[in-house]
């Protein structure tokens, strides 16, 4: 069987949760011997530094890479599509990002000049224009390869998978990893739920990532629950031994956030927990890892709480840099808005870290060792945190028991049942 | 002449409020008032008042044939005095018909001889000078042992019949009287019981009516005989938990400091904070079992249970350091009430 699948990101360096499961999900089914025919698009240059070797083919919109990461990725053929897509972006952003990007190639000369910035007053279209485009540049690819089914994920790639759909007539899978209602809350983008809406229907059967996601589906977009999938993510066995738990120098505890800091993601609602804990108990320090579009008002926000001291803003960590936060870390806490599913706790569990979960996330399915609260209840939320670092016998069964709970969890299972999906299909 | 006998235990729990980490040191005052208000009516109107009419009905038609062992528990009786006393002259009225029996067991509903022989025996001793004076009948001592391993109770099994010695056991939660469906089957399966063939085929010397709404361990083992094998200790801890094995050793290393406080604010707390209600709730199992409609859980897991009593040990616990232990929370109403009982009734037997 051969899947010309929609994706995001590729190894060695992921951004994100999605990037992680697109990764976890390929190389399950190359495992399950299915061919994968991955296309990706090209990400900002500034953004994505690995691609930095290709930026010259900027003419060929269409990159392909064979890549030697492993047995598995014999199964996997990579192309990648000169387009200025990145997940996790809303018309905002994108605007943004743009401008950064102008104003980094145009380096040595003014900024401010008048008439420098010629996506000014119109960024919110080129967004559009950039999917679009995508969806062009792949229909000649979706015309020339051979495939049995198409596979998209999230909604930025949806209008290609419906073009190549069109032009093949072979069965659409999509895949909700997030959809509009749990990035924007109540000020949903009326475009994106479009498009999301569109691809859902235009789709044959849906995944989502847990049933909470499955919900929103049926109560958000009107989908019949009968054609949507709950499949949970895996959790990748860890490759090379986790580090051993730190002493702190200063016997200091450590409450670690790890996440976009975005709505999304209710990092206020960490800053508020931080705050109620502090009153009672000095000696904690609260970690707030990841950047985002909210971070510079929450770092205004802990230093009008006088709480500078004890909220550390590290920014974005990479994979070892997460390992050796995670082996100092008393508690993990993910207090989500509305998280689909949730991968970093896992990856706090699998480095033997108790964690505290937002009960709006779908991993809070999948985890039953876990200390899960409304991510509103901010005393709760403290409360809980508090009894983890307070009460050695709770925090030592969480970690126990919480690291088992990821035992049921492999990527294998999830690709399985991703190729049980397939099969209904063709 | 072979008797039938009905016991029933009564019993609710004295439920905690939740309780912040940030209260501990700064509030004093540990239960929901409301919610157990709440639960005592609706329980007290909806199962203990019809099911005694059904009983005092059984004990008209079937006269010396049928007998019936009440064990009281000291926190229920509270909770009646202080939010539905009609109950209390329910039980007074079906005492006075006649063929019912008076039994004692400990005030709190603790863990009994298991964690404190002594302290049971109080307890114990307590528990019969408060229901003499209550009911004005002299309660009698366990006469056996009481033995209990019905894990969720309302799972499945309505009515649970043991074999265990000669003595054939019914174990049925007196609350579920307030479910209709439910109630009609259980007068259904005792009923029965009375019919000639029935009753005569069966070997029964005891029915044994067992209310468990919230007071048992999973798996647990309570005995409420005096005397208590280490055998069976060993049993009880292994079928405790982490947590509830760690509330436990925190309960008990308080109980050094109570020997010496005569305060009766403080000696109250210790009686409710002893119930193996609050144990209880820290049972994983409670939170998976969908299935459990008949009963109110005041937490969402059995980590937020555990954790809210031990921050309320760690405040109970702060309190016997402080000099002023009268000024304490007096100003909560219940508290207040609790008090005034407490001085009425003989509490100080408790310390000796």
């Amino acid at each position: 069987m051969r899947v010309l699948m929609y994706g995001w990101e590729f190894p060695p360096q992921i951004t994100g949760g999605l990037g992680t499961a697109c990764y976890g999900i390929t190389k399950s089914l190359a495992k399950h011997n299915v061919d994968v025919l991955f296309v990706v698009p090209k990400a900002f240059g500034n953004e994505d530094k690995r691609f930095a070797t290709l930026q010259d083919a900027g003419e060929i919109p269409v990159k392909y890479l064979r890549s030697n990461a492993g047995v598995f990725w014999e199964k996997v053929l990579y192309k990648e599509i000169s387009a200025k897509l990145i997940p996790y972006t809303t018309p905002g952003e994108y605007s943004k990002k743009v401008e950064e990007s102008v104003l980094k190639s145009s380096s040595g000369k003014n900024p401010g000049e008048p008439g420098f910035l010629p996506f000014s007053g119109n960024y919110g279209n080129d967004l559009w224009n950039e999917i679009e485009r995508f969806s062009m540049l792949t229909a000649v690819l979706a015309k020339n390869e051979k495939y049995d089914i198409i596979h998209a994920h999230d909604w930025m790639t949806f209008p290609a998978a419906m073009e190549a759909k069109k032009i093949s007539r072979k069965p659409l899978v999509v895949h909700i990893h997030a959809t509009e209602f749990d990035r924007s809350g109540r000020s949903v983008n009326k475009d994106i739920f479009n498009i999301e809406k569109t691809g859902m229907d235009k789709a044959d059967k849906i995944i989502t990532v847990s049933n909470f996601t499955k919900n929103i589906l049926v109560n958000r977009y009107f989908i019949n629950p009968g054609k949507i999938e709950t499949i949970h993510n895996g959790v990748e066995k860890s490759s090379q031994p986790e580090l051993h738990a730190l002493k702190s120098i200063h016997d200091e505890r450590i409450v670690t956030f790890l996440g976009r800091i975005t709505y999304q993601k209710g990092p206020e609602y960490f800053i508020e927990a931080a705050y109620k804990i502090l009153k009672k108990k000095s000696n904690v320090r609260f970690v707030m890892a990841g950047s985002g579009d909210l971070k510079n008002s929450i770092v205004k926000h802990v230093e009008n709480l006088g709480i500078s001291a004890r909220v550390s803003f590290p920014g974005f960590l990479n994979g070892d840099e997460i390992k050796k936060l995670f082996a100092r870390t008393d508690v993990f806490v993910m207090p989500s808005v509305s998280e689909p599913f949730g991968i970093s706790p896992l990856e706090a569990l699998r480095s033997g870290v108790p964690v505290i979960i937002s009960k709006q996330s779908g991993v809070s399915e999948v985890i039953k060792h876990a200390i899960k609260v409304d991510h509103w209840d901010t005393d709760t939320l403290s409360d809980a945190i508090y009894g983890v670092l307070n009460y050695r016998t709770l925090s030592n069964l969480l970690k126990v028991k919480g690291n088992n709970d990821l035992n049921g969890l492999e990527w294998e299972k999830t690709g399985k049942h991703i190729l049980d999906v397939y099969k209904s299909l063709v | 002449m072979k008797k039938l006998g009905i016991n029933i235990e009564v019993h609710l729990p004295m439920r905690l409020r939740i309780y912040r980490f940030f209260d501990i040191g700064n509030n004093h005052y540990y239960y929901d008032d409301y919610v157990n208000e709440y639960y005592t009516r609706k329980i007290s109107e909806e199962s203990y008042l019809p099911a005694n009419r059904i009983l005092s009905d059984l004990i008209h038609k079937y006269g010396e044939k049928i007998e019936i062992n009440f064990l009281f528990s000291g926190v229920v009786l509270d909770q009646f005095e202080l939010y539905a006393p009609e109950a209390i002259e329910s039980f007074k009225s079906l005492i006075g018909a006649g063929s019912v029996n008076l039994v004692s067991g400990s005030y709190s509903n603790s863990f009994g001889p298991v964690t404190d022989k002594a302290e049971y025996q109080q307890q114990v001793n307590f528990q019969k000078k408060r229901i003499s004076a209550l009911f004005g009948k002299e309660p009698l001592d366990l006469p056996y042992r009481w033995l209990n391993n019905s894990g969720a109770p309302y799972k499945d099994a309505i009515i649970k019949r043991e074999n265990q010695d000669e003595t054939v056991n019914l174990f049925v939660p007196y609350n579920i009287f307030g479910n209709n469906q439910v109630m009609n089957s259980v007068i259904l399966e005792i009923l029965k019981l009375f019919t000639d063939e029935e009753y005569s085929k069966s070997d029964f010397e005891s029915i044994h009516t067992h209310d468990t709404e919230n007071n048992l361990l999973s798996s647990q083992l309570v005995s409420f005989s005096s005397t208590v094998e280490d055998k069976n200790i060993g049993l009880f801890y292994a079928s405790c938990n982490e947590m509830q094995i760690d509330a436990l050793e925190k309960l008990n290393s308080i109980r050094r400091k109570i020997r010496k406080c005569d305060d009766p604010v403080l000696v109250k707390d210790w009686l409710f904070l002893q119930s193996c209600d609050h144990f209880y709730y820290m049972n994983p199992d409670l939170y998976e079992d969908t299935n459990f409609k008949f009963s109110f859980i005041p937490y969402d897991s059995p980590y937020m249970a555990y954790i809210n009593y031990m921050n309320i040990l760690d405040d109970f616990s702060g309190r016997f350091t402080m000099m002023n232990i009268n000024e304490i929370s007096v100003n909560e109403p219940a508290m207040k009430k609790w008090t005034r009982i407490l001085k009425k009734s003989p509490v100080m037997d408790l310390l000796e």
